[in-house]
């Protein structure tokens, strides 16, 4: 049976006080945010269409930051990891990539190792402030 | 079965800075946005005494196609926008372009499959039109 190639946490918190708690154990927790996009607003802009909140913070693993790493694709491909925070009603979800690839032969590469690594820290530090969603 | 390939690569017979500026102009005639530039360090190519330009990730994407990605489920934006790498090779300017639906196993969010291969549509029109225009200029 397929898995879902994305995983949830709830935060029960209003979006603005959750997506503020999330930066913060984020800060604590040494890993490297370098950017965020509101989509919500983007949306809202382009076409008008209001949206509940809707906000990507970008994540990069440490070791793809270093200097000297030449990038392939697949590293373009997972990084910067998309952390997505979405208003939910009084809840706030989190959602981020845990996908594997088709190919068995891309398991052991370098992205998604560094992938894998980043998935776990974002877990741990999801798990301090939210609880994981599990499939129905 | 999807038989699309997981990554299309494109060797743009331009410089770094000139390329990066006919892939922006050409993702912009096909109406996709260039929301976010993440810049990489840069690396040394062994068979080069110059330095490469640092390789760019740029997170492209088209409103109404994020909309409709993203009006089932929030969880569609794990992969929007879509990454495009960059990366200096000296004389050519290597585009690649991964196809998320094709690389991942499991199921996506629902909505989310239609929206990413239409995005996917336009790069590829966007950059086989670049590659038309650049072949002509050097014929």
């Amino acid at each position: 049976m397929l898995t879902d190639t994305t995983c949830t946490y709830v935060i029960e918190e209003p979006f603005d006080r959750a997506l503020r708690r999330l930066k913060k154990v984020l800060a604590s927790s040494n890993l490297k945010i370098s950017g965020e996009l509101n989509i919500s607003a983007r949306i809202q802009a382009e076409l008008m269409i209001s949206l509940p909140p809707c906000v990507l913070l970008f994540a990069s693993a440490p070791e793809m930051v270093q200097e000297n790493i030449a990038l392939d694709e697949y590293d373009a491909a997972m990084m910067p990891l998309h952390l997505v925070i979405s208003a939910r009603g009084p809840r706030t979800e989190v959602h981020f990539l845990k996908a594997v690839p088709r190919s068995a032969g891309l398991l052991q590469s370098r992205a998604f190792e560094a992938a894998r690594s980043l998935q776990l820290a974002l877990s741990r530090v999801l798990e301090r402030i939210g609880r994981l969603q599990v499939d129905a | 079965m999807n038989t699309a390939p997981a990554v299309r690569t494109y060797a743009v017979p331009e410089r770094f800075d000139k390329a990066l500026k006919a892939i922006r102009i050409a993702l912009s005639d096909m109406e996709v946005d260039v929301v976010r530039e993440f810049r990489y360090s840069a690396t040394d190519q062994a068979d080069s005494d110059a330095p490469c330009a640092a390789p760019r990730v740029l997170l492209v994407s088209s409103p109404i196609l994020e909309f409709e990605a993203l009006a089932l489920g929030r969880a569609a934006a794990v992969f929007f926008p879509l990454h495009i790498l960059v990366a200096d090779e000296g004389e050519q300017t290597r585009v690649s372009v991964v196809n998320p639906v094709v690389l991942f196993e499991g199921r996506f969010p629902p909505g989310a499959g239609a929206p990413i291969e239409r995005l996917l549509g336009r790069i590829e029109s966007a950059m086989e039109s670049l590659m038309q225009s650049r072949e002509m200029r050097i014929a």
